[in-house]
């Protein structure tokens, strides 16, 4: 894996050996202080802290009406923020109407203006900072240049496909070079392959260009796959702001834990607490598990979460924990197979885990299933509720 | 393969068959509503009338006295003036209401929609008589002016000239204007409002270059609409032109009326119909962009 990206990495490093890799910086772009947002009698977005750093690939991840939309546009200067306060670049901008501002939005449908053809569409903010077409040519000329779409300069909206529209809402909103550039679900409205293509050139322009992207998604493996730091969201609040690597193997809540990838839950008893470690009772299996940031103690009913492929099946080394359970079903998924088992008297639910079956089960047999103590975490039982279901 | 094909063309032929005899009862209708009369009325336009009779000859004389006696001609060049007028007034009297109401009012809107077009539902004769008791000598300017002091005697100027012919059929012609500029602001998506507001339009850029050109296929509508109710329109002039005001309708309301020479009339009501129609087909030409917002 690590020689694979590395091979990747000088490819690329070939093609575009005059541009200098554009790197994460440390000083701060965007600046949202204790911002909230009203709508009438309905909490949009409440008194959220995000601090997005230069040049950095940043995520706003959670369901619909999570609040990730309007906070973009509160950025964006399209929506005034109810309280708090926002800055760009060091200057406070929370007043500033949307077009004083810095930063330029790719809007989720695109919004290609239906009267001008493309050369136009991406002439418009130059137009609005007064220079003239003739100035104007080269810029937009490099744009479709970079968005591959030099030859559709003199077609309309209607003419182009949405991935085309795509591109051409990206180089709209880059030929001012803005400090930020906001994407509002992007590639929603794409079909699945065009969706995964334009993933890689979204990337590869953010780290051509070096600008900061604030990238709004409900798409979690979009949000993995192309972030450097991802904030989820939910009901208007942050969960959680991290590496896609945190927020998928140290999830801070039961929300960002469901939202992102499978994962299993199961209910459980603290019965015993040592040094670093808690003894918790699952059904009528004790299992070990590590403290963590909630402050649970003996007695607490806790709610513990395994990722599905790091609970092993048949296991052949001995692993932290171990239980039996009573396997009920497996689906086969192409590159994985599904197991499903029960632990102990069907008290407690589904377990999966996918990896290559190369072991002989039958159905209703009672077999083992183990996991490392690293790889599960436990959360206060209160915080069950915010379990994203999809079934 | 070629018989799914076959079977995909057949089914074609099918729904186009379906929907040319859907399309027969309304073709019928148009036919017999529109088209029978406007022949006739073509039909009539060579007669001859001779006496109190209508004989039964083809001859373009008619046409030929359109062209001869400059009366005729010039009085039609007043009225496409005097159209011109109505139309211009009831856009720039139009257009602000419409945005107003489609794109500022929230809790309103329909409200304002309906007390906008609310005149539609009165008798067109009913508003023509309130301008008159609005503009006459003791009309509501008059008395006014009269009890505030400014003027001794009633003013006469109110009444019974282009003036006043313009102001009201401009009144008529708003809601006409307003019902396509309304349609089409509203038509326009927020987002490309957004999004000109994201790239660095202030309010009055994007309305220049936004909302404006988008707004346009109704403002042609508004406009031909407008400008074809004023320009064949003839009671209003009668009844607040006097001779002044006087307008082509009129004229050719008089054929078929007092001067009982109904080919006459029908050559001059055929003459505003080519031109009228001439006129739709350049603005349709020109304001057509339908489908603008189809993806």
């Amino acid at each position: 894996m690590q020689e694979n990206k590395l091979k990747m990495d000088e490819n690329k490093l070939y093609i575009n050996n005059n541009i200098p890799e554009a790197r994460v910086t440390e000083e701060t772009q965007i600046k949202l202080m204790a911002v909230s947002k009203v709508f009438q009698d309905f909490i949009a977005v409440d008194n959220i802290n995000l601090d997005i750093k230069k040049g950095e690939f940043f995520s706003l991840l959670g369901p619909s009406g999570c609040g990730k939309t309007t906070t973009l546009r509160m950025i964006a200067g399209l929506e005034n923020p109810s309280a708090g306060r926002i800055m760009l670049g060091g200057k406070d901008v929370t007043t500033i109407p949307a077009y004083r501002r810095d930063v330029n939005t790719v809007f989720q449908d695109y919004a290609i203006f239906p009267h001008m053809h493309v050369w136009d569409n991406i002439y418009f903010p130059l137009k609005m900072r007064k220079i003239s077409r003739r100035e104007a040519a080269p810029r937009i000329e490099r744009m479709l240049k970079l968005v591959n779409m030099s030859d559709y300069a003199k077609r309309f909206s209607h003419q182009l496909s949405g991935g085309q529209r795509q591109r051409i809402a990206l180089a709209r909103a880059l030929v001012n070079e803005p400090e930020a550039l906001l994407l509002d679900e992007p590639l929603g409205a794409l079909d699945f392959k065009l969706r995964i293509a334009m993933q890689t050139v979204l990337k590869d322009i953010q780290k051509d260009l070096g600008i900061t992207f604030i990238y709004v998604t409900h798409d979690q493996t979009e949000a993995i796959t192309m972030s450097d730091r991802i904030a989820v969201m939910r009901q208007g609040v942050v969960d959680q702001i991290g590496s896609p690597d945190d927020i998928y193997n140290k999830p801070a809540t039961p929300f960002v834990a469901s939202f992102i990838g499978e994962m299993n839950f199961i209910d459980g008893t603290v019965i015993k607490e040592l040094a670093d470690e808690l003894i918790v009772k699952i059904g009528g299996f004790e299992v070990t598990c590590k403290k963590n940031e909630y402050n649970i103690k003996t007695g607490d009913d806790v709610l513990l979460s395994i990722r599905p492929e790091k609970v092993y099946v048949k296991p052949s080394d001995i692993l932290d924990n171990e239980v039996k359970a009573t396997l009920s079903r497996i689906v086969f998924r192409g590159d994985n197979y599904q197991v499903t088992t029960n632990i102990d008297s069907g008290e407690l639910t589904s377990v999966i885990a996918s990896k290559s079956l190369d072991i002989s089960l039958n159905s209703n047999e009672l077999i083992t299933i183990g996991w490392n103590v690293e790889d599960a975490r436990i959360f206060p039982i209160e915080l069950k509720k915010y379990i994203i279901n999809y079934k | 393969m070629a018989l799914t094909k076959n079977l995909a063309k057949q089914k074609l032929k099918e729904k186009k068959q379906k929907s040319f005899i859907a399309g027969i009862p309304i073709t019928v209708w148009l036919f017999i509503i529109v088209l029978v009369p406007v022949f006739l009325m073509f039909v009539m336009s060579f007669r001859q009338k001779s006496g109190y009779e209508i004989l039964n000859v083809f001859t373009i004389s008619n046409y030929l006295e359109f062209f001869r006696n400059d009366t005729f001609w010039r009085l039609l060049l007043k009225s496409f003036r005097m159209a011109f007028m109505v139309s211009i007034s009831a856009i720039i009297t139009g257009y602000p209401l419409a945005y107003f109401v489609s794109r500022r009012l929230r809790r309103f809107r329909n409200l304002f929609y309906m007390l906008i077009i609310t005149p539609l539902w009165v008798s067109y004769l009913v508003r023509i008589i309130a301008w008159r008791t609005i503009l006459g000598n003791r009309g509501l300017i008059n008395t006014a002016l009269l009890n505030l002091g400014i003027i001794k005697e009633p003013l006469s100027i109110f009444l019974y000239n282009q003036a006043s012919v313009v102001l009201t059929l401009t009144y008529i012609a708003i809601p006409f204007v307003f019902i396509p500029l309304y349609t089409a602001l509203e038509k326009i998506p927020n987002n490309l409002i957004d999004a000109a507001r994201d790239l660095g339009a202030s309010e009055a850029r994007t309305f220049i270059n936004v909302i404006f050109p988008l707004s346009l296929p109704g403002l042609v509508t508004g406009f031909m609409l407008s400008f074809i109710i004023a320009l064949g329109d003839y009671i209003i002039p009668a009844q607040l032109g006097g001779n002044a005001g006087i307008m082509y309708g009129n004229v050719v309301w008089a054929q078929f009326g007092g001067a009982f020479n109904w080919p006459f009339g029908a050559a001059l009501g055929f003459i505003l119909f080519f031109i009228a129609a001439v006129v739709l087909v350049i603005a349709q030409i020109f304001g057509s962009k339908e489908g603008i917002f189809a993806e």
